[in-house]
């Protein structure tokens, strides 16, 4: 018995924006009354063309000139809203610094469908990145561990990845777009976050300025090299470490590599081998991303060690990443309210200690007082393999005491399978509330989650991990 | 025909060659089950007497299900050359056992065109378990798929990765270890946990795509029922090498397992046009004693005779394989290690006789009163009885089927025990790969999954770096 | 006096996670296989057979699914709960296996009592049967049951006298449903065992149960033990099927969940 729910991702760039529509196909193989739901395929219907993310003067994002877009793709891949059951909207890059950053998102997923949604974040952005480059795959075959960087136009997202679990993920300030030249090659915009890096170097390039194309080479040459040191686990020198977004990284060398990004497209593009030519040549997008692309070929094609990796996907990773991979699906026995779904960025209140109620209650109190009462929180705790009935009772019996006075919906998220039968306690000791209780799922502290309808008797969620290490 | 005899002053009359027949059978809990076997070990001996004394002619006149009634039996009836039959039909049961046993491999073919399951079942009847593997030993059947199984020296296997869940990924892991041990020369078949037409389609390609990308010579299969490989073909879905399908020893039956005599020659031709195979022998049939009376569709016969017909059906194919997955059923048809071993030796040697490509899957389940040692004991005697394959599985265990068969180590040891070897193209591969040394044993590196890596690992490389 | 020291335990799960070839060409590559199936994979070799570890491994799996098919159930778990306890036509563990037919039936004398002395019209009649495993009921029974009370008391259901079967094969509560006549019938039964796996347990339901119907009117959930489906889960879930049971009247094939 299949099953198919269709996901959406749309990623918002900084220079560049994109829509896919995947078709996840879900399949029952259980012979019994306990199906047993897993993800057979994922594919992707439809890719829309790359737009540039349309700005206005001031700088901010073009809401409805983006919306229009979106419209104009959903129509083109003759797919209504209301048929999307799951996917993102990821706003990446320097364009979720943007003051209107957030407006830009909400009205895109309102328009989107009533699908999950996951929020912007360097790291999360990272890790999609991964998964959509093929980086992830490629790290189940591979002893030790794939390192991805996504390069993007404003930054670079990285992750790590051993036997397809992410290990580690960080952001960078190098990007296609962080230097920008008009038609004549001369200088209209430099990234800040560049300045201390070209201070150092005593690079002249300053705006208005006609390029040195010789300068620019060894602007992007050191990035590269960043790179280079980073798979290398070389510590970086002060002024380049401070490239690093929110967090820095723990220095260890990295043997195999993969670009993803629409910087990757000259990465991996060996018909110019970015020798010095023609300023037409370096300048085709008005910016550094070719220039920065041989700049890494070049550097990583040497004997430095590391293996260079062939994605699946580059310029379309990340959006991939967003609409097959930011979703998990719940364990297929669970108690469902269907009429309180979607539920969307709520935070996860984790339990470490569930095996005695008093202490239960203890450490909820002490966590619940971090949001305010009106707050939804959803509980997660892991559970026992197996567990007998009468310590499931007295978790039950507890979570409903402590959440007596609480709002309407009892979200409880365990690790291990036995959500439908907790579920079953939840409803008779709290028959107050609305009952979701899911399982093999996990959320810790600090994340947050989204929860879609239920399709075919299970229910995706989406767990937003924001690895950030301030 | 002579029904009547006296045994130790005690008479035994029998109302029909059919009971001669399911009372002449070794001792089988399912015949018993089904009340058909001998009351006493002395009533046995006598219907075996009885049955010596029987010709060849006085058992193809009775089949043990009417003509008329099903189709098995016509498929086997008809099949008959009668210039050979008019040469042998004269000759007692106990004149053929001496027959096979003291002629050539020659003389033994020649006269196979006149068997019918009966006669085949009947003689081996009459035969201790040592007659069985002697005269096996001299029958030698040969097959032609994309490689040719069944030639004296070899002992092939068949590679079982089966998966609880059909993972693909988890599947292969099977593969690659089982190959690392020489296994699956035979061919590679799953016996998919989901029979699905897109799940079967996926894991045909997986196979096909590991035997191209390392050049392995063998065939794929996916032991999925005929009617959805039939539509994995219709719709040129995946290569398929080899067609399966389990059968059953008469019409009744087969209808429990959803086919018939007209669907299996429908599949036939299908498989014939779109076949990625290469050779004349492309089908694969699955048996084992007691399936006839679990669908209740044993016509109140043994089970012995029953199997026998099951190689009838199966050899109106031309197939390339054919195996009795002996101790699958249970323990109320084969009772412990002793039923195992011998249903195993006697399937084999009818397979051989009736003029199939024959191998066994020896094994066991756990509600039987059998363990490993009974499992090593039938492999060992078949080996020995030029048995054309076995299975293969990690350790021993078969993790979807939950029962016990030969595994990657047995094949190994089988081999090198016997200095039989696997199917030439495939002994040649493995040598180059390392994983035989010069003499086809196991070498060194052998038994490591991870030597199967790099292939898929330099699809992530990228080529002009 | 030396410390008293114990030879490491070979059926504990983890052993089967050991990769035992000597000298990988990737010690990791092979770990990661192993993660993707259940299979007995990684095991390396001395000469052609199976390292000690791995023989004694396999023994000692194989060993508790034969106890578990050949020990008599022990019974005082089914008595303490206070369960009415029948036989079917079986009279030892060998006929059992040996004659299914014998176990699917009672004698006539067996199926008056059933009906003296059990409560009649259910709208759920629970049985527990030993089937191929009496260790599967042991592990299991105790919580299972205690969550399925809780749900059919919630619920309001009549629940019928709660019957043992020893010997017994899944057909039996076709007999007790007919007897008795029980809307919902569920049997509890002990599964084949499989390698290591002598505690798991099937649960068959039908609605209005009869000898009279095929098999598929049997609506089923396997796989119960520790290490598959919790039994406290499976509980949970046959609550659930109930409902819909009794509320579609009907149960197996005709069911579509």
């Amino acid at each position: 018995m299949e099953q198919e729910i269709l996901s959406a991702g749309i990623d918002l760039g900084t220079t560049t924006s994109q829509v896919i529509f995947s078709r996840i196909k879900l399949e029952n193989i259980s012979y019994t009354a306990v199906p047993e739901i897993r993800i057979k395929e994922k594919e992707i219907i439809y890719k829309s063309k790359i737009y540039f993310t349309p700005m206005m003067e001031d700088n901010r994002i073009d809401i409805p000139a983006l919306i229009s877009i979106l419209q104009k793709e959903y129509h083109l891949a003759g797919i209504k809203r209301q048929d999307i059951s799951t996917g993102a909207v990821i706003i990446t890059g320097e364009t979720s610094r943007k003051e209107n950053a957030r407006q830009a998102l909400q009205g895109l997923s309102a328009e989107a469908g009533d699908f999950v949604v996951a929020e912007a974040g360097p790291d999360l952005e990272s890790v999609l990145a991964g998964f959509g480059s093929g980086a992830a795959a490629a790290s189940r075959v591979w002893e030790g561990a794939v390192i991805n960087f996504d390069i993007g136009g404003g930054t670079t997202n990285a992750a790590v990845f051993s036997n397809e679990e992410i290990q580690d993920s960080f952001a960078l300030d190098i990007g296609g777009r962080l230097v920008r030249l008009d038609e004549n090659g001369k200088i209209t915009y430099i990234s800040d976050r560049l300045i201390p890096l070209i201070n150092e170097m005593s690079l002249p390039l300053k705006i208005g300025d006609k390029v040195e194309l010789n300068y620019l080479r060894q602007l992007t040459d050191a990035l590269a090299m960043v790179l280079l040191h980073i798979c290398q686990g070389q510590e970086l020198t002060a002024v380049e470490e401070k490239l690093f977004i929110n967090h820095g990284i723990e220095y260890k060398k990295f043997e195999r590599v993969m670009f993803s990004g629409g910087v990757a497209e000259c990465i991996y593009d060996s018909s110019w081998d970015g020798g010095y030519v023609d300023i037409r040549e370096v300048n085709k997008y008005g910016d550094i991303g070719p220039l920065l692309g041989a700049s890494i070929r070049r550097i990583f094609s040497r004997e430095c060690g590391i293996t260079l990796l062939e994605p699946r996907e580059k310029i379309r990773a990340t959006v991939i990443g967003a609409g097959s991979y930011s979703v998990r699906i719940s364990g297929s026995t669970v108690i469902m309210d269907d009429g309180c779904v979607p539920l969307t960025n709520i935070p996860v209140l984790h339990l470490d200690h569930t095996e005695q109620g008093h202490e239960l209650k203890e450490e909820y109190r002490r966590k619940r007082r971090f949001y305010p009462q009106s707050q939804q929180v959803a509980i997660a705790f892991a559970g026992k393999r197996s567990p007998e009935y009468s310590a499931v009772k007295a978790v039950a019996k507890a979570l409903a005491d402590i959440t007596r006075n609480e709002g309407d919906i009892l979200l409880v998220i365990v690790e291990q399978d036995f959500a439908k039968a907790l579920g079953m306690l939840l409803r008779q000791f709290a028959s107050q509330h609305h009952v979701i209780c899911l399982d093999r799922i996990h959320a810790a502290d600090g994340d947050y989650v989204d929860v879609g309808k239920s399709v075919s008797g299970i229910v995706p969620v989406a767990v937003k991990t924001l690895i950030f290490k301030s | 025909m002579r029904l009547k005899t006296t045994l130790f002053g005690h008479t035994y009359a029998f109302k029909d060659v059919k009971e001669v027949l399911a009372k002449a059978n070794e001792e089988k809990s399912g015949d018993i089950l089904a009340g058909v076997a001998a009351e006493s070990t002395v009533e046995r001996i006598a219907a075996k007497t009885v049955l010596a004394d029987m010709t060849l002619e006085d058992l193809r006149n009775n089949p043990v299900v009417p003509y008329e009634d099903d189709d098995i039996t016509r498929v086997d009836q008809d099949s008959v050359d009668e210039e050979v039959f008019g040469r042998i039909k004269a000759m007692t049961v106990g004149e053929f056992r001496e027959f096979l046993l003291s002629a050539s491999e020659k003389e033994i073919a020649a006269i196979r065109p006149a068997l019918t399951s009966e006669i085949v079942a009947a003689v081996a009847k009459l035969m201790s378990n040592m007659d069985l593997v002697y005269a096996a030993k001299k029958m030698h059947v040969e097959a032609t798929c994309n490689t040719t199984i069944g030639k004296p020296g070899t002992l092939s296997s068949r590679l079982q990765p089966n998966h609880a869940t059909d993972d693909v990924a988890g599947i292969m892991a099977s593969v690659m270890e089982g190959i690392s041990y020489g296994v699956g020369d035979a061919v590679i078949g799953l016996n998919p946990a989901v029979d699905a037409i897109d799940s079967v389609a996926d894991i045909l390609k997986e196979f096909k795509d590991f035997m191209y990308k390392w050049d392995i010579p063998t065939q794929n299969c996916v032991l999925a029922h005929v009617t959805t490989q039939m539509k994995v073909l219709e719709r040129n879905l995946a290569p398929m090498d080899l067609m399966f399908q389990s059968l059953a020893g008469s019409e009744v039956a087969s209808r429990a397992f959803g086919i018939n005599v007209a669907l299996i020659d429908e599949a036939y031709a299908i498989m014939k046009e779109r076949k990625s195979s290469t050779g004349p022998n492309f089908m694969y049939f699955e048996t084992g004693q007691g399936s006839e009376l679990s669908a209740d569709g044993h016509h109140g016969a043994d089970q012995l005779v029953m199997e026998a017909r099951c190689y009838a059906f199966a050899k109106r194919y031309n197939p390339f394989l054919v195996n009795t997955v002996v101790g699958f059923i249970g323990p109320e048809y084969l009772y412990d290690g002793r039923q195992m071993i011998r249903a195993g030796l006697e399937d084999h040697f009818m397979g051989k006789l009736t003029g199939i490509p024959m191998g066994c899957d020896v094994c066991y389940t756990n509600h039987m009163r059998a363990d490993q040692n009974d499992l090593e004991n039938l492999a060992m005697m078949l080996t020995m009885a030029d048995c054309n394959y076995i299975m293969g599985i990690p350790a021993g265990d078969d993790v979807m089927l939950m029962y016990q068969t030969t595994s990657y180590h047995d094949a190994a040891a089988l081999r090198r025990l016997s200095g039989k070897q696997t199917i030439a193209p495939f002994e040649k591969r493995m040598k180059e790969l390392g994983i035989f040394d010069e003499l086809g044993n196991l070498s060194q590196i052998a038994g490591d999954p991870s030597l199967f890596i790099s292939r898929e690992q330099e699809m992530h490389l990228r080529s002009a770096v | 006096m030396m410390k008293e020291e114990f030879v490491p335990d070979v059926s504990l799960p983890e052993v089967k996670d050991k990769v035992l070839i000597d000298n990988p060409k990737s010690l990791e590559l092979v770990k990661r296989l192993k993660k993707t199936t259940n299979a007995r994979l990684g095991v390396g070799r001395a000469g052609d057979r199976f390292k000690t570890e791995t023989l004694l491994k396999f023994r000692a799996d194989h060993a508790i699914a034969q106890d578990a098919v050949w020990t008599e159930i022990d019974e005082s778990l089914v008595d303490e709960m206070g369960f009415y306890k029948v036989q079917t036509m079986v009279n030892n563990k060998e006929e059992y296996v040996r004659r299914p037919d014998l176990g699917r039936i009672f004698s006539e004398e067996t199926t008056e009592a059933i009906k003296r002395d059990c409560i009649h019209q259910p709208d759920v009649q629970i049985i527990v049967a030993d089937g191929l495993s009496g260790f599967a009921i042991n592990a299991n029974l105790k919580d299972m049951y205690a969550i399925m009370m809780d749900g059919f008391r919630e619920k309001k259901y009549k629940v019928g006298t709660p019957i043992f079967v020893r010997y017994s094969r899944v057909a039996t509560m076709d007999r007790i449903s007919e007897a008795l006549g029980a809307k919902v019938t569920i049997q509890l039964i002990g599964e084949r065992p499989g390698l290591a796996t002598g505690e798991s347990m099937s649960v068959y339901m039908a609605y209005e149960s009869s000898p009279k119907k095929p098999e598929s009117q049997r609506t089923v959930v396997s796989n119960i033990y520790s290490n598959g489906i919790p039994p406290i889960e499976a509980g949970a879930q046959v609550v659930h099927l109930t409902e819909i049971l009794m509320r579609e009247k009907k149960s197996g094939v005709e069911l579509k969940i």
